[in-house]
């Protein structure tokens, strides 16, 4: 009995030095190999609980080198775009404009119910109120409501001549510039200059540059201090 | 960046020890075989005063062994050898034509751990 506390007890700091080294975020928002090692981990770990049989070695190297492998490939899909795509897919319009995007929502396998459900999450019961409805990498619904259709506030009011309905799309992420966010809102190359120049700034010294089809926008430069 | 660092370390660390106790495995395992061998040609020159010696040595090595193995190999595995280890002295003392037939089974044993650790392509897959 007390070879299965003891164990328990060695167990339990390790599955909470793992937890803690994946790094912080809600359930919720695991991504979908986040969630996979999360359950890995505490499957992994029962069995030398249990069976004493085992060496507790058996438990704790399958444990730590999969947390390990996993904070890797978190640093490697941070760095490159195209490896993040296909270790967490990327975001899916479902709805647009009030229309159903039928065809992306049998990809997903998303039945009406779920997203239905979704927006119901989100306060929206009709799907004429949904400008944008996003599936999100982790599988979580958000909306952008139509501006008839949002809670007026004091920039609804200031803005209410604005055209844009569509919500901002981010041009350059991490040094990156997307040419195809830049179609997306009818914007050119000379502008996204104009607005560098006017920054002092080259692309790959922007962290993040956001803008919608009003090209009102928001540019984030690279923080240069080290990471802790 | 700190939490990368950790992992990589840790993950050095983990390939770093597999494959030193790898080795430490293999060296032991041929100490081992050395020494049943070597008490099976005593026992067979009759010399049974100097391999009753030398099977307390083994013993005291396997219990060195058992605590290192322990670590890496499943205990069942361990305690069929354990057992077939104490039974050697009795055969011994018999003169049981048991005795080599336990010792090869001893060293094949031991072969047979060491083989269940050593990733073979056929053992990974």
């Amino acid at each position: 009995m007390l070879i299965i506390f003891l164990r328990a007890l060695i167990l339990y700091f390790m599955v909470i030095f793992s937890v803690r080294l994946m790094g912080k975020r809600q359930i919720g928002e695991l991504q979908p190999s986040e969630l996979v090692i999360t359950i890995l981990v505490s499957n992994i770990a029962t069995l030398p609980i249990e069976d004493i049989n085992i060496p507790l070695a058996t438990g704790l190297i399958p444990m730590i080198s999969l947390v390990c492998f996993d904070v890797i490939m978190s640093i490697v899909t941070l760095k490159f775009k195209r490896i993040r795509r296909v270790v967490s897919g990327k975001p899916r319009i479902v709805v647009f404009n009030g229309e159903i995007d039928q065809k992306a929502l049998k990809q997903l396998r998303y039945s009406v119910d779920d997203m239905m459900e979704g927006l119901r999450e989100q306060g929206v019961f009709d799907i004429k109120e949904v400008q944008y409805a996003v599936v999100e990498t982790t599988g979580r619904i958000n909306i952008l409501q139509k501006k008839d259709y949002q809670p007026l506030t004091l920039d609804i009011v200031e803005n209410k001549n604005a055209a844009s309905q569509n919500p901002p799309q981010v041009i350059i992420e991490d040094g990156v510039v997307s040419q195809k966010a830049l179609d997306m809102l009818g914007l050119n190359e000379k502008w996204l200059n104009n607005i560098l120049n006017k920054n002092t700034v080259k692309p790959r010294d922007v962290f993040f540059l956001s803008s919608d089809e009003d090209k009102n926008y928001t540019l984030i430069k690279k923080c240069r201090q080290r990471e802790g | 960046m700190k939490r990368f660092v950790i992992s990589v370390i840790l993950l050095a660390a983990i390939i770093f020890g597999s494959i030193t106790s790898l080795f430490v495995f293999d060296r032991k395992n041929d100490e081992m075989t050395e020494r049943i061998s070597y008490i099976q040609t005593l026992y067979k020159q009759n010399k049974t005063d100097e391999a009753e010696e030398k099977l307390a040595r083994l013993d005291r090595f396997w219990n060195e062994y058992y605590n290192f193995m322990s670590f890496i190999v499943q205990s069942t595995k361990l305690e069929e050898i354990s057992l077939s280890v104490s039974k050697l002295e009795y055969l011994l003392k018999m003169d049981s034509e048991e005795f080599l037939s336990e010792c090869d089974s001893i060293k094949y044993g031991i072969q047979m751990i060491y083989d269940s650790e050593f990733p073979y392509l056929h053992s990974i897959f």
